[in-house]
């Protein structure tokens, strides 16, 4: 019994003699330092097998649609940004918004952006919306709003040799939305009546008639083809 | 046609005309030029009669008798403030409205608004003749009407 105790004690030394030593390692040469990834990578982007395993189809999308608009009297451009994007896992977007008087002058301007990264497979869509607000700076009348906005998606992915890549991409470039007027400031010809009406009340009622009137091509002029009375109703303004 | 039934159809139209456009829901409403017109008599009666035009610049149009007073020209610049509040600037047919009965404020007469609206009466009937679109050639000075306020309101129903 104890023969075989000090057998078993002597096989188990042994093997971790040659365990360690360098007669069990053989010739590995370590890997040159320019092949080795100059980011951990690895663990975050899908692998190009990932995708090549998956239905994940190459036709990505993009669509930014912007809502430029003056809101709180006039007093603030604001700019609404919605994002769709399709097949991708990263996407960047952004929006810049900017006021100009009628000289071409920029009374203001601001921006705002997005990031989206998704560290996996991309999903079949998304949607998000960001805006950009910025003040008038108490001119309410004459700017014109502007808004331009670009954009980037792209299905990454890294390779065999863990290096990050780009299988597919689309691009929006700076792109303006349309044109937002303030109204027209007063013309001095078109005097605007003052204010001061201590808040009385102004009540007047009236009758309606609506009209509808076609262009005449042989006559080159409006016709009144149809009317009719909407009704009759009362309005209270009060002066201010 | 039996004569209930065309009854029910004039009523249909004309409940379904009375309907608000939706226009106003995604359009704010600025200042609004209005054209003051002398030398037109309006069609329907009274001493002001408003237009507004959807096809056709100007857009507002005030008609104003010789003998309107400032009351007369209140009240129109009242109903433009209530027709644009009511369907907006982006008009799909014409309106034309014309006051009934007026009723200012205690403190009217004294009101630097009426001195105002008397000053711009003067100034139409001395302004010189112009063409305006399908009025021909008319008196017509042009004014700002600010954008209507939160001081203004529709009286419950609005229809009497």
């Amino acid at each position: 019994m104890r023969d075989r105790y000090r057998s078993l004690v002597a096989t188990i030394a042994t093997s971790a003699l040659i365990a360690c030593g360098d007669a069990a390692v053989g010739d590995v040469t370590a890997p040159p330092l320019a092949a080795t990834p100059a980011a951990p990578v690895a663990n975050e982007w899908p692998s190009v097998d990932d995708y090549t395993d998956s239905d994940i189809p190459s036709t990505i999308g993009l669509t930014i649609h912007v809502d430029p608009r003056f809101e709180d009297d006039f007093r603030t451009f604001t700019v609404v940004a919605t994002v769709h994007f399709e097949w991708v896992n990263e996407v960047s977007a952004s929006v810049s918004a900017s006021l100009i008087n009628k000289n071409g002058t920029t009374v203001n301007q601001g921006s705002a952006g997005m990031q989206y990264s998704r560290l996996a497979l991309p999903v079949p869509e998304g949607d998000t919306t960001f805006t950009v607000r910025i003040s008038t700076n108490n001119i309410t009348c004459g700017l014109v709003g502007k808004s331009s906005v670009s954009g980037n998606a792209a299905q990454k992915a890294i390779d065999v040799r863990l290096v990050q890549v780009v299988l597919f991409s689309q691009v929006i470039l700076p792109t303006n939305g349309p044109d937002v007027l303030q109204p027209a400031c007063p013309d001095p010809d078109a005097p605007a009546p003052p204010s001061g009406g201590g808040g009385d009340d102004f009540e007047t009622c009236y009758t309606v008639w609506r009209e509808l009137w076609s262009w005449d091509y042989l006559t080159r002029q409006f016709t009144l083809i149809n009317e009719w009375v909407i009704g009759s109703f009362c309005y209270v303004y009060q002066m201010t | 046609m039996d004569t209930s039934v065309r009854y029910l159809l004039a009523f249909a139209a004309i409940t379904s005309a009375a309907t608000p456009l939706p226009a106003q829901e995604t359009e704010p409403l600025g200042a609004a030029r209005v054209t003051l017109v002398a030398g037109t008599a309006p069609t329907r009666g009274g001493r002001t009669e408003v237009v507004r035009r959807a096809q056709r610049t100007p857009q507002n149009l005030v008609l104003v008798d010789r003998n309107a007073t400032a009351e007369d020209l209140a009240a129109a610049l009242v109903m433009i403030n209530a027709l644009r509040m009511q369907y907006g600037d982006t008009l799909t047919s014409d309106f034309r409205a014309r006051p009934e009965t007026v009723r200012p404020g205690p403190t009217w007469q004294q009101s630097a608004y009426r001195t105002w609206l008397v000053t711009q009466l003067v100034r139409l009937r001395a302004a010189p003749q112009a063409d305006v679109s399908d009025l021909g050639v008319v008196k017509a000075v042009q004014i700002t009407l600010p954008a209507p306020s939160g001081g203004a309101s529709t009286t419950p129903a609005g229809r009497r």
